[in-house]
């Protein structure tokens, strides 16, 4: 079975390209800043379009590019509408430096609204913050991409050690917990997770019984599934993306260290496509006590989402139906409603400042109210919980365990 | 020991399809001296055409199997008649060069139509797994641990009993000496492109259900093939089959024994340690020159 229905990038160059070319066609104007004409905003976005991340590419980016897109049709903002640029990172850092260097000195877009794998996107930190160009992180999660804080880089994705509090908070709020075992990649991404997760267990008096490496795209997990049997924790934290974690659920079922009993371990994941993990393992039992942290507003196809999903399918209509590919979407709108407090005379510098004069922002597609100040560029740091239903149905749960049977 | 019997049987069935990697490699540099960097590329290529089969033409898995094990054949003859033939006389990294650029041809080919996300086909037994005494036996793992054995069977049966194969193996040790005595080479590489080809794509479609599928799934599969050739002694046959398995299983018991975060170092290890201790392998020869 394919995982997601796709064809969005020959549409998206189709309306780029037309959007380009009748800006091009227009007299250049007052040009008040790079990336900025009489009519036109350009924004930058960058992401793993190929390679073993790319259903965090195209798809993540399609989500603010809908938005963007849905602004154009109301007539932009102050009578300019949004072109875009895309390039590839391929979750690596060599390719996303140069795509990044692509963006700022040839493409010369006004801002860059992109960045999906930490690692690769911590590569571009420097060429970034030199430029002066503003930019929005797309799905990167690591805290020091934003912390300390970077005059020209925010972030409305939740940042790494915020997850793990969030993971170890809601481990923690289970009835019972005492014993927790952590399974994660072993690099940076992962381990700024993990930190803060050990430092919350400590204060709680959680023992953490395990820390085990699953490494990218791994197919086989039999080696920390027998190693997690022996611990025999209460709650497995698993710090990885759908494919691997796919994997250590189906050996988990295996050999028996998940099973159909009261004892058997929850698992808290990284991502908020439950049924999607289901699907690849390929067998429904494991969606017991199975949960995924997550920032989105709802799951996919819950009232939260209507309007995102609305405006998705509306310009890409075609596209993934996945709540992953609406990570970058509340990002869109803290844009655009910076842009607007901007006014006509657009410049990067007021819109840092307008950026930085966000408050309270509610209703974007994300679970939390989005807020900048001069001292923190990370706008949203409150996730929610997800998980599933004996009858498949996604719910959200919020940020700590209950009970659903008693709902 | 339960831990152990379990361990051993999942390292076997990733180190199948190692072996089966493995076993395309040496085919190819027996015949030809050298190394076919492209290969995780052949692996990645039978992994999409029976994901293809089975997704997009609703094929059975095993008919998707049978497809993408004969599509990855065709490739093989393809790669042989197109590409290395007419420059089968240039010096060898010439060769070598053009395996990479296959390599990189064959993933731009198929980052078209799937770059843009990863995908997988579902285990075809995704239930219990079957039980015998206290030893877990997962269903996939036998699955793919079987067929691959059988693959492996019928090439060396190949080799053995048949004109073709004797051919394919009197070309290997004297190449100047088969074509004297009337052998036709060209049929000789073309043969062994394409069943090497056979058995990376077989991999490639067996792991479908157990591993997500991407462009650029090959590499990883391509540096454990090598260690298996290396460990094996590369050029043997039977060396590659062993090296194989064995990898498999080191990559289980260092991952447990040890720690989990030494799984994907394993095959580096093993491939460093092999060159300097022990450079010939487990089943490689001494080479001896007459001057």
């Amino acid at each position: 079975m394919r995982i997601s229905l796709r064809p969005t990038g020959i549409g998206l160059l189709g309306k780029t390209a037309l959007i380009g070319l009748f800006a091009g066609a227009l007299p250049a104007g007052a040009m008040a800043e790079s990336g900025v004409t009489d009519t036109t905003i350009k924004i930058g976005l960058f992401g793993p379009l190929t390679g073993p991340a790319a259903i965090h590419g195209q798809p993540v980016n399609n989500g603010p590019i809908s938005v963007y897109m849905e602004q154009n049709e109301k007539g932009g903002v102050h009578g300019r509408k949004f072109v875009f640029v895309q390039e590839d990172s391929a979750c690596e850092a060599t390719k996303a430096l140069a795509a990044v260097k692509k963006l700022i000195h040839q493409d010369k877009v006004f801002m860059i609204h992109g960045g999906t794998c930490s690692t690769a996107v911590s590569a571009t930190t420097e060429e970034v913050v030199k430029s002066g160009v503003p930019h929005l992180l797309m799905a990167a999660t690591m805290d020091k991409l934003t912390a300390p804080v970077k005059k020209n880089i925010f972030t409305v994705q939740m940042t790494g050690s915020a997850d793990g509090r969030g993971m170890a908070r809601f481990a923690a709020s289970i009835p019972g917990v005492k014993k927790v075992a952590i399974v994660g990649r072993n690099n940076d991404w992962a381990e700024t997770k993990i930190q803060p997760m050990r430092q919350y267990f400590k204060e709680k008096g959680i023992e953490v019984v395990a820390r085990e490496t699953l490494e990218a795209n791994a197919s086989d997990a039999t080696a920390q599934a027998l190693k997690l049997k022996k611990v025999d924790p209460d709650v497995i934290i698993l710090v990885n993306y759908p494919t691997e974690s796919a994997t250590l659920l189906r050996d988990a079922w295996k050999y028996g260290l998940r099973s159909k009993s009261k004892d058997s371990p929850a698992v808290i994941v990284s991502t908020p496509d439950l049924l999607d993990l289901v699907e690849r393992v390929g067998n429904k039992e494991v969606l017991q006590d199975l949960y995924g942290i997550t920032v989105i507003a709802g799951p996919f196809g819950s009232p939260e989402m209507k309007k995102w999903e609305g405006i998705r399918y509306k310009h890409f209509p075609n596209d993934i139906k996945k709540s992953v590919a609406y990570q970058g979407v509340a990002g869109a709108t803290v844009v655009i409603e910076a842009l607007k407090r901007v006014g006509r005379d657009v410049t990067r510098e007021k819109f840092l400042a307008a950026m930085e004069g966000t408050k309270g922002l509610k209703d974007h597609g994300a679970a939390c109210s989005i807020s900048f100040s001069a001292s923190s560029h990370q706008g949203c740091n409150d996730p929610t919980v997800w998980t599933l239903t004996p009858d498949g149905k996604v719910v959200n749960l919020g940020p700590v365990w209950r009970d659903l049977s008693k709902n | 020991m339960t831990e152990f019997v379990i361990l051993v049987t999942a390292g076997l069935a990733n180190g199948s399809l190692y072996a089966l990697v493995a076993l395309g490699l040496v085919l190819i540099y027996k015949a030809q001296d050298m190394v076919q960097f492209g290969f995780g590329e052949i692996f990645m290529a039978g992994a999409f055409i029976g994901y293809s089969a089975y997704a997009y033409l609703g094929l059975s898995y095993p008919a998707s199997f049978l497809l993408a094990i004969l599509a990855g054949g065709l490739v093989g003859l393809l790669i042989e008649r197109g590409l290395i033939r007419p420059i089968a006389h240039f010096p060898h990294m010439t060769l070598v060069m053009v395996t990479v650029g296959l390599s990189f041809m064959l993933k731009g080919i198929f980052r078209i139509p799937f770059a843009q996300d990863v995908y997988t086909i579902p285990p075809m037994f995704g239930g219990s797994p079957i039980i015998i005494f206290d030893l877990i036996f997962a269903s996939q793992n036998l699955l793919t641990t079987a067929t691959s054995l059988v693959l492996t069977l019928g090439l060396l049966l190949l080799f053995a009993f048949t004109d073709l194969g004797k051919q394919m193996r009197a070309t290997a040790e004297n190449m100047f000496g088969a074509q004297y005595s009337g052998i036709n080479i060209g049929l000789v590489f073309a043969t062994t492109w394409g069943l090497a080809s056979v058995m990376g794509a077989a991999a490639g479609i067996l792991s479908a259900p157990i591993t997500a599928l991407f462009p650029d799934m090959g590499t990883r599969i391509l540096i454990r093939g090598f260690a298996a050739a290396v460990l094996g002694g590369f050029g043997s046959v039977p060396g590659a089959i062993v090296g194989g398995y064995l990898i498999g299983v080191i990559e289980t018991l260092f991952g447990f024994y040890v720690a989990t975060a030494l799984i994907d170092l394993s095959a580096f290890l093993v491939i460093m340690v092999v060159l300097i201790f022990w450079p010939r392998g487990l089943f490689g020869t001494k080479e001896i020159t007459r001057v």
